[in-house]
C-alpha cells in the first residue's frame, strides 16, 4: 500500500469540525502551544513566538497536501475557534500501523473533547486508511492522557524504559493500542445500543 | 531513526571466539551455507536465501548500506576457529535524539546453544552503551521465537510488553515481544 492511495478528508463529530490546519490558525494556536504546561510531555514546545507557530503549520499543511501526514485542526463549531490538534505521527502502510499524537488548549481539558476527536480519528484509521494496528505512547506521568486513551478503548501493552528524551530527560513512555477487530466490536456495540432506543 | 545524517558501524569488534566484522560479497558462500536454511527464519522478519544469487544481492545491499550510512546495519560474525560467517549482528534502528538503538542478530543453526549469538551481542550492547553513547538498547522478538528469548535473557535485558499484530511479514500480522536493557544494568 502507498500512502499517495490515500486523500485526506476532513471529518466532523457532534462537538467539531476536523480539517488540515493552516498558517490562518497559528494565532489559535500560539495560545496553547506556548503554554507550558499543555507542551509539558511533547517532544517540543512550548512555542516561542507566532512566527515559529505560523511557520510549523506551514510545514504541516504542505504535508497534508503532499500525502505525508494525517494530523487534523479541531474546530470547536460553536465559536469557529482552533482548539488543537489529533492525527496520526506516523504511518506504516507495510504493517498497515499508524501511531496517534494529539493536543487540546487547556480551556477545553475535561470536556471528553480529545476522546470525541480520536474516535473519529481512529475510525478514519481503520475504515479508510485500512489499518491492522493503531497505536499511542505517552509519558508514564501523563495521567490525562493516559485516561483519553483509556477511553476510546485502547489497551496499555506495556512501559517503554527511557525510550524517549525530551525536556532533559529520559521519559518512560506507556505504550498502547487498538485492534481494527477490537474496534469494530465496539462499534457494532455501539450502535447496537442506539438502535434499541 | 530521528536526525542523524549517517550512521556507520566499525569495521571490526573481537570477543574470545569471536571476530565481528563489516560483510563482504567474498561471504556469500558461507552465509549461503546457513541463509538457505528454512528453519533459521521461520521466526524471524527474513526470509531464508533460495539460491546463492539471494544471499548476493543480501550482501550488495547491507555494504551499500555501511556507505550510504542507512540502516539496519550488520557485523559478520566469524567463528575464528573455523573462519567462516556463522551469523549476524548488528542494529536495526539508532535514534541519537533519544540516545537509543534496536538490535538484531542470527546465528548458524549448527552453532545454536553454544552461547555464540550471547558472546557476540554481549559485544554489540558494550560497543551501544560505549561507543554510541546509549542510554537504552532495545530488540524485539516474535513470541514463538524461544532461543532469541533465551539470549536476551542471559543479556540481562527485561520482557517490556506483548506489542500486538505490530508487524506484517510475510502474510501474517506478527505479534511483538519488546525487551530492552539500560545503561549501567546489567
Amino acid at each position: 500500500m502507498e500512502r499517495r492511495d490515500f486523500k485526506f478528508e476532513n471529518l466532523e463529530t457532534l462537538r467539531l469540525l476536523l480539517r488540515k490546519p493552516g498558517k490562518e490558525d497559528a494565532a489559535d494556536m500560539f495560545e496553547y502551544s506556548s503554554d507550558e504546561q499543555v507542551t509539558g510531555f511533547l517532544t517540543w514546545g512550548p512555542s516561542k513566538s507566532l512566527e515559529d507557530t505560523k511557520t510549523f503549520l506551514e510545514g504541516v499543511s504542505r504535508k497534508i497536501e503532499m500525502g505525508e501526514l494525517f494530523d487534523w485542526g479541531l474546530i470547536l463549531k460553536k465559536t469557529g475557534k482552533f482548539i488543537g490538534t489529533c492525527g496520526f505521527v506516523s504511518l506504516d502502510f507495510n504493517n498497515r500501523s499508524g501511531e496517534i499524537g494529539y493536543i487540546l488548549s487547556k480551556k477545553h481539558w475535561n470536556r471528553g473533547i480529545m476522546t470525541e476527536a480520536l474516535n473519529r480519528v481512529i475510525r478514519y484509521g481503520f475504515e479508510s486508511l485500512g489499518l491492522k494496528r493503531i497505536e499511542a505512547k505517552c509519558d508514564k506521568e501523563n495521567i490525562s492522557s493516559e485516561r483519553v486513551l483509556e477511553k476510546v478503548g485502547m489497551k496499555n501493552e506495556g512501559l517503554l524504559r527511557k525510550a524517549q528524551y525530551s525536556k532533559n530527560r529520559y521519559r518512560d513512555l506507556k505504550i498502547y493500542s487498538l485492534l481494527s477487530d477490537e474496534f469494530e466490536k465496539r462499534r457494532d456495540s455501539r450502535i447496537g445500543k442506539h438502535s434499541k432506543i | 531513526m530521528g536526525n542523524i545524517l549517517k550512521f556507520e558501524i566499525s569495521d571490526f569488534l573481537e570477543t574470545k571466539r569471536l571476530l565481528l566484522r563489516k560483510l563482504k560479497i567474498e561471504d556469500t558462500e558461507s552465509i549461503y551455507q546457513w541463509f538457505s536454511d528454512p528453519e533459521l527464519t521461520r521466526l524471524s522478519t527474513w526470509n531464508y536465501h533460495r539460491s546463492k544469487e539471494d544471499t548476493r544481492t543480501f550482501l550488495h545491499l547491507m555494504i551499500e548500506r555501511y556507505n550510504k550510512g542507512d540502516l539496519p546495519q550488520n557485523w559478520g560474525i566469524v567463528h575464528k576457529e573455523s573462519s567462516n560467517v556463522i551469523g549476524l549482528c548488528g542494529f536495526t534502528d539508532y535514534s541519537i535524539i533519544n540516545s537509543s538503538a534496536t538490535v538484531g542478530y542470527a546465528v548458524a543453526r549448527n552453532y545454536w546453544n553454544l552461547g555464540i549469538a550471547t558472546e557476540a551481542m554481549k559485544e554489540v550492547l558494550r560497543y551501544a552503551f560505549m561507543n554510541l553513547g546509549c542510554n537504552r538498547v532495545e530488540a524485539n522478538c516474535f513470541p514463538e521465537n524461544l532461543p532469541s528469548k533465551e539470549v536476551m535473557k542471559k543479556l540481562g535485558m527485561s520482557y517490556e510488553g506483548l506489542l500486538r499484530k505490530k508487524l506484517f511479514v510475510k502474510g501474517i500480522f506478527h505479534d511483538i515481544e519488546s525487551y530492552s536493557i539500560l545503561k549501567g544494568e546489567k
